[in-house]
């Protein structure tokens, strides 16, 4: 009897620290902004050459966020993702906000690797209508390894800030056409690039290594 | 401690857990709207502020539907009010087809004046809108922004949190932050003479509209556009309105038309043409709604023998057609906020991002704004036919922002 009170009580404390002690539904999203999802970009490309789609993060807090993890999201049809990198914005001969260009990572847009560089600045002091101008890119490698559409459907980041942990997701869709005389202006799939708006779940993991996170 | 003490000490904690001293104190209804008072000389003035449901999707039928009171409060020292309501049968019997409440605020200064001001409000619930206590009317909050509201809808955790706010700036373009009260009402209602009607009530208070009517019938308003310069092909489509925001004029007896608010709510809100086929280069591309405006004048009652008329202007309907036309003035290009566009790529603005066309509402006489978030069925593509690399051009934000930000397209 003592037995059977003791597992009772057991199972019951247990299940009193599960309660207390559960996961609060994930990680919040925290200080850093990685777009909401507005934006697609596409590509008619040919099989097999490199291409990047870019993803700005900015920082709304007060202390610099370092990246932990990138998620590629919905990596759907004939696309390889090739890597993440990333790059200071604005930086480089063209200062630009890239969302898409040839090349992974592509000549026009240096950038680094997620292990050298990692760290999501604070910007400038800006006015609260406008938003910051400085953030870190993130360059995702992908080709095409097929005819037909390659997509992915975003990124998500796991970062920190401090010792605190945060997910934030930017669900811009990226598309490669192949091969690209089917899908360019007069081809016979011209208007097709982007019809197919549906995802796998499979996802690609690029982690920093401890070591290699900077600061934060 | 024994086996069975301990058994009675969890029994009890575990029945603790639920007794009102172990929960939390019960929160204050969420934020319906809040803002700040002053007079003409912009110095906070002390004002009684209430807020009022107007049924969903009427014109000219107002007689049938009064104004329902939501919230009532007054301002602090510093002329600050906050009203807050629940998710209550009141607001939610208001709601029109896509979730938006048409919501009226009257501030009533203490030194007689009055002004109105107007915006449209739909609840995101705490957890989004498939958690279990999605229809707890405590349990979320108001949100005025489309894009706030599409990001709720998209289960955005940021925008799911009780506590957060929307992004001022674009609060301010839906209903006025700061309301400036001007007037000392009409006329006093004289002891001897009769009340005007409606009968006065007791309290400070709005009576459903005086008179309504339609003016036209299906007036353009910009919703859209996209610049073309050569060698770029688009593509523009619009077909629901429930993330535009049209500004709503105001103006009291006597005085000129003034933005009081925005409204997000019309009576149809489809479109009933197709998806605009791609579009050739080397124009500036407009997209107008037809829409139907209702003009509508409220009376409202204050302290003593105060009353007031005033008039607002604002779409009610969509008649369903889109209107392509070309020219007009062309966004400018800050080149602190430019994307390139590889050859042969496309670039589509699908969700949450926005546009405001200054100018869009222009109806007897009033002159507002309309902000065009980008949803579900509202998509812009720009393609590149170059063989070279060019340019997109934002006039106020880079590519992705989320804040209201025009396009052009360099050559």
């Amino acid at each position: 009897m003592k037995r059977v009170a003791l597992a009772a009580l057991m199972v019951v404390t247990a299940a009193i620290l599960v309660v207390m002690f559960r996961p609060r539904g994930g990680l919040s999203a925290g200080p850093v902004n990685a777009g909401k999802g507005g934006t697609a970009n596409g590509q008619p490309i040919d099989i097999g050459i490199p291409y990047s789609f870019g993803y700005l993060l900015r920082n709304y807090g007060t202390k610099p966020a370092v990246i932990e993890q990138v998620r590629v999201l919905g990596v759907t049809g004939p696309i390889e993702v090739l890597g993440v990198w990333a790059r200071r914005h604005p930086s480089g001969p063209k200062p630009y906000l890239f969302l898409a260009a040839f090349g992974f990572p592509p000549p026009d847009y240096p950038s680094k690797p997620l292990a050298e560089e990692n760290v999501i600045p604070v910007p400038a002091p800006h006015p609260t209508d406008e938003d910051p101008t400085e953030g870190l890119q993130l360059v995702v490698g992908v080709k095409s390894t097929g005819p037909g559409v390659g997509r992915i459907r975003g990124i998500e980041v796991t970062y920190r800030v401090g010792h605190r942990r945060f997910r934030n997701s930017d669900e811009s869709d990226g598309y490669l056409c192949a091969p690209a005389s089917d899908y360019v202006l007069g081809g016979p799939k011209e208007a097709s690039c982007r019809t197919d708006e549906t995802f796998d779940k499979n996802f690609v993991d690029f982690r920093v290594p401890i070591d290699q996170q900077r600061g934060g | 401690m024994s086996s069975k003490r301990v058994a009675v000490l969890i029994v009890a904690f575990v029945g603790l857990m639920g007794s009102p001293s172990v929960l939390a104190a019960v929160p204050a209804a969420p934020t319906l709207w809040d803002g700040t008072t002053v007079g003409a000389d912009s110095r906070p003035l002390p004002a009684e502020v209430v807020a009022y449901a107007r049924p969903a999707g009427l014109g000219l039928n107002e007689g049938s539907a009064p104004l329902r009171e939501i919230a009532r409060t007054r301002t602090d020292g510093s002329g600050r009010y906050v009203l807050r309501s629940l998710h209550d049968e009141t607001l939610q019997g208001a709601e029109d087809q896509n979730g938006w409440t048409n919501v009226m605020v009257a501030a009533f200064g203490d030194d007689g004046s009055f002004n109105l001001a107007f915006d449209s409000l739909a609840w995101a619930p705490a957890g989004g809108f498939h958690a279990q206590s999605a229809d707890d009317p405590a349990k979320g909050r108001w949100v005025t922004t489309p894009g706030e509201r599409l990001a709720a809808e998209q289960g955005e955790v940021r925008a799911l949190s009780a506590d957060a706010s929307e992004d001022p700036a674009q609060v301010a373009q839906e209903h006025p932050r700061v309301m400036v009260l001007s007037g000392r009402g009409e006329r006093p209602i004289s002891a001897q003479g009769s009340a005007p009607w409606p009968d006065k009530p007791a309290d400070r208070n709005c009576m459903t509209v005086l008179k309504s009517e339609e003016i036209g019938n299906g007036i353009d308003t910009k919703v859209g556009e996209t610049h073309l310069d050569r060698d770029w092909t688009g593509s523009f489509e619009y077909s629901n309105s429930r993330s535009t925001s049209f500004q709503v004029g105001v103006r009291r007896a006597g005085q000129g038309w003034s933005v009081g608010g925005s409204t997000s709510s019309l009576q149809n809100s489809k479109s009933i043409t197709g998806a605009n086929p791609q579009l050739p280069p080397q124009h500036m591309w407009n997209f107008a709604a037809d829409l139907r405006y209702g003009h509508y004048t409220w009376r409202c009652y204050g302290a003593g023998a105060r009353w007031y008329d005033a008039e607002s202007i604002q779409p009610f309907t969509w008649k369903g057609g889109i209107h392509q036309s070309e020219g007009g003035p062309e966004p400018v290009c800050d080149p602190t906020h430019t994307s390139p566009i590889p050859p042969g790529g496309h670039h589509d603005r699908r969700n949450m991002e926005s546009a405001t066309y200054d100018g869009g509402v222009s109806v007897a006489g009033f002159i507002g704004s309309v902000t065009t978030t980008i949803a579900t069925g509202v998509t812009t593509t720009w393609n590149n036919n170059s063989a070279r690399e060019r340019l997109l051009c934002g006039d106020r934000q880079d590519l992705t922002s989320t804040k209201p930000n025009r396009i052009r397209s360099l050559p």
